[in-house]
C-alpha cells in the first residue's frame, strides 16, 4: 500500500485504486483567485508549504492536483519522492493517446493553461485552449469541449477542471460518454502515475530540479502563514 | 482480472521467450492484472531498415488483431521502435501501448530534456521516425549508442562485464555532454542492464518494457484508450488474410 499526498487547491474528491492510500490536503494560503501572475506567486509558496515535509511525514509520492501545476517545480526541488505535476503529466499523457490535445479550462483561468503549454514545448501538440463561464453547467463545458474536436480537431481533452471549475466525478463520466475523443481528467490520472512512478522505481530528474543550495523550509512555511485575508 | 497480451516482436523459443518475461519482475504491478507474452510470426531478423520496419508492422498486426475479440483488455508491444501500433490502434478499441511513444512523453513528465541510450546506431531510425511523429525534437538531447551488436534472442546474457560498463560510459556522456534529463533505454531488450544503469546514474533511467505493463494498467484504470480521431478504423480489416499470412510465415 502506497502513501500517497494529493495537495489541492479547492476542496474536491479524488478516487484512488486500493494499492494507494490517498491523503488530500487543502493547500493553505491561497489567494481567492488564480487567473493572473500575481495569484500564481502566492499559489506557488502555499503549495509549497503544503509539501515540502511530505518526505518526513512517510508519504512515497507527491501529487499536486491542480492542472495549473502550481509549486509543483519548487516542490520537485526539495523532495527526493516523486512529485507529479497533474497538469504537466496530463498534456503529455493525452499524447499517448492522439497526436493533438486541446485544454477545458474555466475561462478567467484559460491564461495559465496557455503559459504551461509555452513553458512545456508543447505550443505545436496544442489544438486549442476553450474557456467555460466559471458557473457553466455540463451543457456549457459539453460544448466547449465538443468545439475543441470539431473546430479545432483535437484528438484528446484534457479537463482542466481543476483550475476552479471542478466537475464532480460523475459528471466527468457523463462528459467522457458524450465526446467522440478520450477525455483526460489530471488529478485522477496523476494519482495512477504517481503509481507507476513508485511501482517503476521513477523520481523526477535532479538535473531539471537542482537542490536549493539552502533550503528555507522554514521561511516557507511563514510566508504561506502569514498575512491571510490582509 | 484485467488481461493484457504483450506481443513480442520476433519468435523465438519459450527459453528465450522466459527472459522477455523477466522484465515482469522488475515493476510493482499491484493485483488486478495478468499478462501473456505472445511472440509474432512474421519478423524479419532484426530492426534496421525501413524492410524490416514494414515487416514488423506487419507481424505485430497479425499477432495482435484479434486481441479484444480474444477477451484482452490491453495490447502492450515489447519494443521501443512502436512497430505495429498505429496498424493496431486503428483496428482495437482496447489500448495500444507502445515501449518508445510512452517512453518519450514519460520522460518529460520527468524532466526537460530526454537522451536516447542504443546499443548500436543502426537503431537510429527508429528514434528520429519517432521523435519526428510526436514532433518532440528539441526535448531530445542526444541518441546515443554503444557501439555494441544486440542479439534480440539471448540478450545481454553472458556479455553483462562487457556490456554494462559500455551503456553506463555512453550514458554517462548523454547526461554529462548532451544534457540529459532522464535516459531512455532504447530497446526492450536491454532491460536486463537497467538495474545496473538505474544504481549508478544520476538521473532517472527509464525501462521502457516494465514502462507499457504500468501504462497499460493506468489506461485500464481510467477508463482511457487511444483516439479515434488519431486512429481512424478501416473499412474491412483483413482478418482471415493476416491470419493466412501469419500461417505461411511460420511455416518458412
Amino acid at each position: 500500500m502506497s502513501r500517497i499526498l494529493m495537495i489541492l487547491t479547492e476542496g474536491r474528491s479524488v478516487a484512488a485504486s486500493a494499492e494507494t492510500e490517498l491523503v488530500t490536503r487543502l493547500a493553505e494560503g491561497l489567494p481567492k483567485t488564480l487567473k493572473s501572475a500575481h495569484d500564481w506567486v502566492l499559489a506557488d509558496i502555499a503549495v509549497l508549504a503544503a509539501g515540502q515535509g511530505a518526505e518526513k511525514e512517510g508519504f512515497e509520492a507527491v501529487s499536486v492536483g491542480n492542472a495549473g501545476d502550481f509549486g509543483a517545480n519548487a516542490l520537485r526541488s526539495v523532495l527526493d519522492i516523486p512529485v507529479v505535476a497533474a497538469g504537466r503529466s496530463a498534456f503529455h499523457y493525452a499524447l499517448t493517446l492522439g497526436s493533438s490535445f486541446g485544454i477545458l479550462t474555466p475561462r478567467p483561468v484559460a491564461h495559465r493553461a496557455k503559459k504551461l503549454v509555452q513553458e512545456y514545448g508543447l505550443a505545436a501538440q496544442c489544438a486549442g485552449v476553450r474557456g467555460f463561464s466559471p458557473d457553466a453547467g455540463e451543457d456549457e463545458i459539453a460544448k466547449a469541449a465538443e468545439a475543441l474536436v470539431a473546430e479545432d480537431h483535437a484528438d484528446v481533452v484534457v479537463l482542466d477542471g481543476g483550475l476552479g471549475g471542478g466537475l464532480d466525478g460523475d459528471a466527468v463520466r457523463r462528459l467522457a460518454d458524450r465526446l467522440p475523443v478520450p477525455l483526460v481528467e489530471p488529478a485522477s490520472l496523476s494519482v495512477e502515475l504517481a503509481e507507476s512512478f513508485l511501482g517503476l522505481g521513477l523520481s523526477q530528474s535532479r538535473r531539471t530540479y537542482p537542490m536549493p543550495q539552502v533550503p528555507k523550509p522554514e521561511l516557507v512555511e511563514l510566508m504561506a502563514k502569514t498575512g491571510w485575508g490582509a | 482480472m484485467a488481461r493484457a497480451l504483450v506481443i513480442v516482436p520476433f519468435p523465438m523459443s519459450e527459453e528465450n521467450l522466459e527472459m522477455r518475461k523477466q522484465q515482469l519482475s522488475s515493476v510493482k504491478l499491484g493485483e488486478g492484472i495478468e499478462f501473456d507474452f505472445r511472440p509474432v510470426r512474421i519478423a524479419p531478423v532484426n530492426y534496421v531498415s525501413q524492410q524490416d520496419s514494414v515487416l514488423a508492422d506487419l507481424g505485430i498486426l497479425e499477432a495482435g488483431i484479434r486481441a479484444e475479440a480474444e477477451g484482452y483488455d490491453a495490447v502492450c508491444i515489447d519494443t521501443v521502435s512502436d512497430s505495429g501500433v498505429t496498424p493496431l490502434r486503428s483496428v482495437l478499441n482496447i489500448p495500444v501501448i507502445g515501449a518508445g511513444r510512452h517512453a518519450m512523453l514519460t520522460a518529460m513528465m520527468l524532466g526537460d530534456k530526454f537522451s536516447i541510450l542504443a546499443m548500436w546506431d543502426r537503431w537510429r531510425h527508429l528514434y528520429t521516425k519517432a521523435l519526428a511523429e510526436l514532433g518532440l525534437n528539441h526535448k531530445c538531447a542526444s541518441l546515443r549508442s554503444a557501439g555494441l551488436q544486440p542479439n534480440n534472442q539471448s540478450l545481454l546474457a553472458g556479455k553483462e562485464d562487457e556490456f554494462f560498463p559500455a551503456l553506463y560510459k555512453a550514458a554517462m556522456a548523454c547526461i554529462e555532454e548532451d544534457g540529459a534529463d532522464v535516459i531512455i533505454l532504447g530497446s526492450t531488450t536491454m532491460h536486463q542492464a537497467h538495474a545496473y544503469l538505474a544504481e549508478r546514474l544520476p538521473v532517472p533511467v527509464i525501462n521502457p518494457g516494465p514502462l507499457t505493463y504500468r501504462l497499460a494498467k493506468t489506461a485500464i484504470n481510467l477508463r482511457l484508450s487511444h483516439s479515434r480521431a488519431a486512429f481512424p478504423a478501416p473499412d474491412a480489416p483483413a482478418l482471415q488474410r493476416l491470419a493466412k499470412m501469419g500461417d505461411a510465415a511460420a511455416a518458412l
